[in-house]
């Protein structure tokens, strides 16, 4: 029944020489160290870890014992923070466990070198002196594989739970948005949460075992330390502020671990916080605005609306030739500027999502650049555009003018002329792309609007969205238009963001979400008919195609006047130029051309808007004329409703 | 009925003599004593946590001593709490208890039997 083994050896010349153990049981430590003492070892013993750590300050066993489970810092903390201090690298560690069978105990993960079960003390030291004669013949650093001494444990059961408990705290400390770091007495790091080794900017490996005043700049070391001394006993908080803590700004709490010697500081970065929060100010504070205008907007168009019926009232009971006429046209006028300004508020306020359906980018973009591109002869468009382009829900309308701010904007960029891009493309945002730009991952279509422009630094670009921002000067602009373009563009739940650089130009990227219904390819039954109260005059020498076109523009609201001729065309400009807003030009008339009336009024009024219209295509004679400056042409016959929408658009140009 | 310990043998396995042996027994005694008061407390309260710590405790130090009884005893109750439950876990805690205080009577001067 006795071992051998047990009895007293003759120290050999040996390595191996000095062991620590570590157990809170006493029972152990003693047979340990009698053992150990016994057979030629000099034995120091700890009964919890933070008593390893002081020992281990100058105590330089050649292996040490481990117990799993002890008070403070358990035995596989314990393991990996032995292995990180510098001067500890080459020593043996051995855990003694009392769940090894339990449980897989992945020791070598933690830097130990074997691992004994707990069990009958006579057996277990067998293992022991065997074990560490082997450490002493081999290298420190072979491993020995499995745990040693299984077959007298008792089979497995009970752990599961306890580390079940263990990862679950585990799981909870990770994912706490606060940095948790324990410390001992003396300032030793024992403990980091995920999140403090992220603010704190270090690994696990690199950070335990390591001081926490090393982390603070000299001339707060004796601060923190005194703050951390202060509490002993008392279980309260402390939160200051520290700037600069490695370069950012935190926030740190210290509360004292019950029926324990160490503490935990709990610490935030505040940094981030503090951009969060100018980030939702901002943002606060453009909704606001929004808010503002938008109620403004709406009742001021309701406004503008009892204005207009009046006048439009008098309009249709007042003789032709009355001298108020000329005052209540004006007034007209100026109610439009009025609901233009007050559509451009709306927009920005993100009121303008009336009437969405399902549609083809693609189609809305062509048709919006057909009618800009051709006006705006300096500038040379580039399309390329997503094939299967995937379908986007919204307004037409405000997209349409949301475009449209864009492309006014990135021509006032060109005054010389210059190159303007657009590229539709079906892209997935993933969550990180997503989350950049606070939204959700998914399908979404994206647009791009670019300029070879002069492009704008980086403080006028943060502010470019901003409603009344203009940086062109007093009275010229009203700073509406990309505040407009932003609010209709959020308000479809997209993304608008821009890029530039001065003298190389500017980029607009924005992103619609995807729908995945069906485009509505037949939708001009909901067309509206486009009204308005400008004076246009109609040339055309054709009775027929004058009265009807007077006609249209009658029930549509405009005031008309008509030439059967050139010449009178000319003669009636020259008189009216003031009223008349628009000029609807036939090409092919008899003595003079068309081109040729169309010279002639730009010489009185270089800024004269004329449409073309013609029998004929567009091709030859018109597109030179279209060339010089013509707004618009009209394919006749042309339908009421794009006749219509036409004339406003150019109206309003 | 008490069963003696036949001390001097023990002690010889352990490689501890005898007076030796009977001075880690009884540091025994009065560390598992303590954990038992812990033990005790946390059934009380009804902490699983905590009893499953003093139990584990004591369950540890009993097989190192080959006290085949007391941990068992202490194992069962080890599992009970980890299970979350302290049911009819004070019997056995009263049992133990009484294993426990026995063992000074086992290890008395006069035992020398088999």
């Amino acid at each position: 029944m006795p071992h051998s083994s047990t009895c007293r050896q003759e120290p050999i010349v040996r390595n191996v020489h000095k062991v620590l153990v570590a157990d809170n049981d006493p029972v152990l430590l003693a047979l340990m160290k009698n053992l150990l003492s016994n057979n030629g070892y000099e034995v120091v013993t700890a009964e919890d870890g933070l008593a390893v750590l002081e020992q281990l300050t100058n105590y330089r066993p050649d292996v040490i014992f481990l117990d799993l489970i002890m008070p403070n810092i358990d035995g596989e903390r314990l393991c990996r923070i032995i292995r990180g201090l510098p001067h500890m690298k080459n020593v043996s560690i051995i855990i003694l466990s009392a769940l090894a069978a339990e449980e897989k105990i992945a020791f070598a993960d933690w830097g130990a070198n074997a691992c004994i079960a707990k069990a009958h003390f006579p057996k277990m030291s067998v293992r022991i002196l065997n074990l560490l004669r082997q450490i002493d013949a081999d290298s420190t650093d072979r491993m020995t594989e499995g745990i040693l001494g299984l077959d007298d444990v008792y089979p497995r059961e009970i752990t599961k739970e306890l580390l079940t408990i263990k990862k679950h705290l585990e799981a909870i400390l990770s994912s706490i948005s606060e940095g948790i770091l324990e410390i001992t007495p003396g300032g030793r790091i024992v403990y980091a949460n995920p999140e403090a080794l992220h603010i704190i900017g270090q690994s696990e490996e690199s950070l335990l075992a390591s001081n926490i005043l090393e982390l603070f700049r000299e001339e707060d070391r004796e601060r923190v330390s005194a703050l951390i001394k202060s509490h002993r006993k008392t279980i309260s908080h402390l939160k200051e502020e520290f700037p600069l803590f490695q370069g950012k700004e935190i926030s740190f709490s210290i509360v004292p671990v019950r029926n324990g010697r160490s503490k935990l500081i709990i610490i935030n970065d505040i940094s981030v916080r503090k951009r969060l929060e100018s980030e939702l100010r901002h943002a606060q504070k453009l909704e606001a605005i929004g808010t503002l205008a938008g109620g403004i907007a709406h009742d001021f168009n309701n406004l503008l609306m009892g204005i207009q019926g009046r006048i439009s009232l008098m309009l249709m009971n007042a003789n032709e030739y009355h001298s108020s006429i000329q005052h209540l046209k004006a007034v007209e006028d100026i109610v439009m500027s009025g609901s233009n300004l007050t559509r451009q508020l709306l927009g920005f306020a993100r009121g303008g999502k009336y009437a969405v359906e399902p549609s083809d980018l693609n189609e809305i973009i062509t048709k919006s650049l057909e009618m800009f591109g051709r006006a705006k002869k300096e500038l040379t468009l580039h399309t390329k555009y997503q094939k299967n382009i995937w379908a986007v829900e919204i307004d037409q309308g405000q997209i349409e003018q949301a475009l449209l701010n864009l492309y006014i904007n990135a021509w006032q960029a060109m005054p010389g002329g210059g190159d303007l891009r657009l590229e539709t493309e079906n892209v997935r945002l993933d969550e990180d792309n997503a989350s950049l730009y606070h939204t959700i991952p998914g399908k979404y279509v994206r647009i791009t609007v670019a300029d070879s422009g002069v492009g704008m630094d980086e403080k006028t670009r943060q502010r470019i969205f901003e409603p009344f921002f203009t940086t062109k000067e007093m009275g010229r602009g009203t700073g509406l238009g990309l505040a407009s373009t932003y609010g209709i563009i959020k308000g479809h739940s997209g993304i608008i963001d821009v890029k530039s650089k001065k003298g190389k130009g500017t980029t607009f990227i924005i992103y619609l979400p995807v729908t995945e219904k069906d485009i509505a390819k037949e939708k001009k039954a909901t067309e509206e008919l486009h009204t308005g109260h400008e004076t246009i005059l109609v040339v055309d020498d054709e009775d027929a195609v004058a009265d009807v076109v007077v006609e249209i523009l009658g029930s549509l609201g405009y005031a008309v006047m008509v030439a059967k001729s050139g010449k009178e065309a000319i003669r009636l400009y020259r008189e009216n130029k003031e009223k008349i807003d628009l000029v609807i030009l036939d090409m092919i008339m008899p003595q003079i051309s068309g081109d040729e009336v169309f010279d002639a009024l730009r010489s009185i009024n270089p800024h004269v808007k004329v449409i073309l219209s013609s029998g004929y295509s567009i091709k030859g004679d018109a597109a030179k004329i279209m060339e010089r400056g013509c707004r618009a042409f009209l394919q006749k016959p042309f339908k009421v409703r794009e006749f219509s929408k036409t004339v406003r658009w150019v109206l309003d140009m | 009925m008490i069963r003696p310990m036949d001390c001097k043998k023990m002690a010889l396995t352990f490689g501890l003599d005898e007076v030796e042996f009977k001075e880690v027994v009884k540091l025994f005694i009065e560390s598992s004593a303590a954990q038992w008061r812990d033990l005790n407390s946390a059934i009380e309260s009804g902490d699983p946590v905590k009893a499953f710590a003093a139990s584990h405790s004591i369950k540890g130090a009993s097989i190192n001593l080959g006290l085949a009884d007391i941990s068992s005893l202490a194992r069962r109750i080890e599992m009970k709490a980890r299970q979350n439950t302290l049911e009819g876990v004070s019997e056995t805690a009263a049992v133990l208890k009484q294993k426990i205080d026995r063992l000074a009577d086992r290890i008395g001067p006069d035992m020398t039997t088999d």
